[in-house]
């Protein structure tokens, strides 16, 4: 996967008692294609996911970083 | 005779069964742990040109390491195997006649720790590994077979030999491995790989036919360089992976529909069927937050190993029907957030090109009949292991 940006997609949550909290549930991700085309993934942020694993390795590089959600 | 005394002898007849099928291993209907066996169902497409690190046809990867070989993979149609009508086939299309020491490819499978409990790896009681399948190839010599164990970083090799281009049932004995257990939840335990080349790293010394902690040397010793020529195709269909350690059971056959329920659970195209060329299928629904906003959710055709990645395509091909009527959507962020569990999809959709009349308005999503090419006019959902 040639990853050229991803973003962190959150949710609104309010546990019962507590405060409206933002959870990060997934991150979108735009791969390059090896024809230059570009396609977005939505990735959930588990660790038996195996785009998620890629997604992760690709953030340890320098230069890479999740960016965060809106 | 009463009802409860024909119930209590079947519960004693179904009871000595299981106890037969695990002393003295393969038994029974569901005795073969792979998935997509016969090579029947290929959601992603029949072709599969220069590939390299992607699943091919469903459940099963397509490995190359450090080479400038190519290859095209296809589900191809046999006519001259009796009781079988598809096989993965890997056609050479650039050769390497000369393999660096780090090259290698293969065809994998990978099994859920969950499935293979029955093999009661790491006990004392440990069962062999009877794997048989059928391969017609015209590149004739040794070819190497090795089961990883993801979970305790232990392996084992085996190997089969070609000596004609016909279709062969090759049976090949792994051994028990009282050693390491296989994790019992819904990630990789066994990985299975059909070695096609290898370089001296790992083909060299003596083939480790034994479990061990896994290493390069002695994973591939003796396996030809399938990659040596283009005229080289290599077929493979009916694979079975069965306890034992003995002569393979006969394959054991699955329905279509079976087969595809299966693959579900590692992957699902939505809605649609890949050689579907007009797909109309409603699939979702929801409702506007404006006029040019909506959201809304799916349920998935079957529960999947884990929630998945979403992938839409880049010409997207929907319909919103309203009770304002239908707008189109051909822009590839259709869908601008998602959230994934194993069973559903909720997502949101901004900055749509037509009017939704307002909020408020229900909807639901189905393709408009307009395909691309392959997959083009498609969501993927993707848990595979």
């Amino acid at each position: 996967m040639k990853i050229k940006s991803a973003q962190y997609i959150s949710i609104s949550q309010t546990p019962f008692g507590e405060e409206e909290q933002k959870v990060n549930v997934t991150i979108k991700v735009i791969e390059e294609q090896s024809d230059g085309q570009t396609i977005q993934h939505f990735i959930p942020i588990l660790g038996n996911n195996r785009h998620y694993a890629a997604v992760l390795e690709w953030a340890k590089e320098d230069g890479n970083e999740i960016a965060a959600a809106d | 005779m009463s009802l409860a005394r024909d119930i209590a002898d079947l519960g004693s007849v179904t009871s000595r069964l299981d106890t037969v099928g695990a002393g003295s291993g393969s038994f029974g209907v569901g005795r073969n742990v792979i998935v997509n066996s016969a090579m029947m169902v290929s959601q992603r497409g029949t072709s599969f040109a220069s590939v390299g690190n992607v699943y091919t046809l469903d459940r099963f990867e397509f490995y190359k390491q450090n080479s400038c070989a190519a290859f095209t993979i296809t589900q191809s149609s046999v006519t001259d195997l009796a009781g079988f009508a598809n096989a993965l086939k890997v056609d050479c299309t650039t050769a390497d006649t000369s393999l660096a020491s780090n090259e290698q490819a293969y065809i994998s499978h990978k099994i859920e720790g969950q499935d293979l409990q029955r093999f009661q790896k790491g006990h004392a009681t440990a069962l062999g590994f009877t794997l048989s399948f059928y391969v017609k190839t015209n590149k004739t010599g040794l070819y190497t077979v090795t089961m990883f164990d993801r979970d305790n970083t232990r392996k084992v090799n085996g190997s089969y030999t070609v000596a004609n281009a016909n279709w062969n049932r090759y049976t090949i004995n792994f051994p028990a491995d009282t050693t390491g257990k296989f994790n019992d939840d819904n990630a990789s335990s066994l990985e299975i790989f059909f070695n096609l080349y290898a370089g001296s790293d790992t083909n060299t010394g003596t083939l480790s036919e034994t479990w061990a902690a896994s290493a390069d040397a002695g994973s591939t010793t003796g396996q030809v360089n399938f990659a040596d020529n283009t005229s080289n195709d290599w077929e493979i269909t009916g694979i079975q992976l069965e306890t034992g350690s003995g002569a393979a059971t006969d394959f054991e056959h699955r329905s279509f529909a079976d087969n595809l329920q299966a693959c579900q659970r590692y992957y699902q195209l939505v809605g649609r069927d890949i050689s579907d060329a007009t797909p109309t299928t409603a699939f979702g629904w929801g409702y506007t937050t404006s006029g040019s906003a909506a959201e809304g959710m799916f349920r998935f055709e079957k529960r999947m190993r884990t929630a998945p990645t979403f992938t839409q395509s880049t010409d997207q091909n929907l319909d919103f029907q309203t009770n304002t009527g239908s707008g189109a959507v051909h822009s590839s962020n259709a869908f601008t957030s998602v959230v994934l569990s194993e069973m559903s999809a909720e997502f949101t959709q901004q900055n749509h090109a037509s009017n939704f009349g307002g909020a408020g308005q229900p909807y639901f999503l189905k393709w408009n009949g307009v395909q691309g090419t392959g997959l083009s006019a498609s969501i993927q959902l993707d848990a595979e292991l």
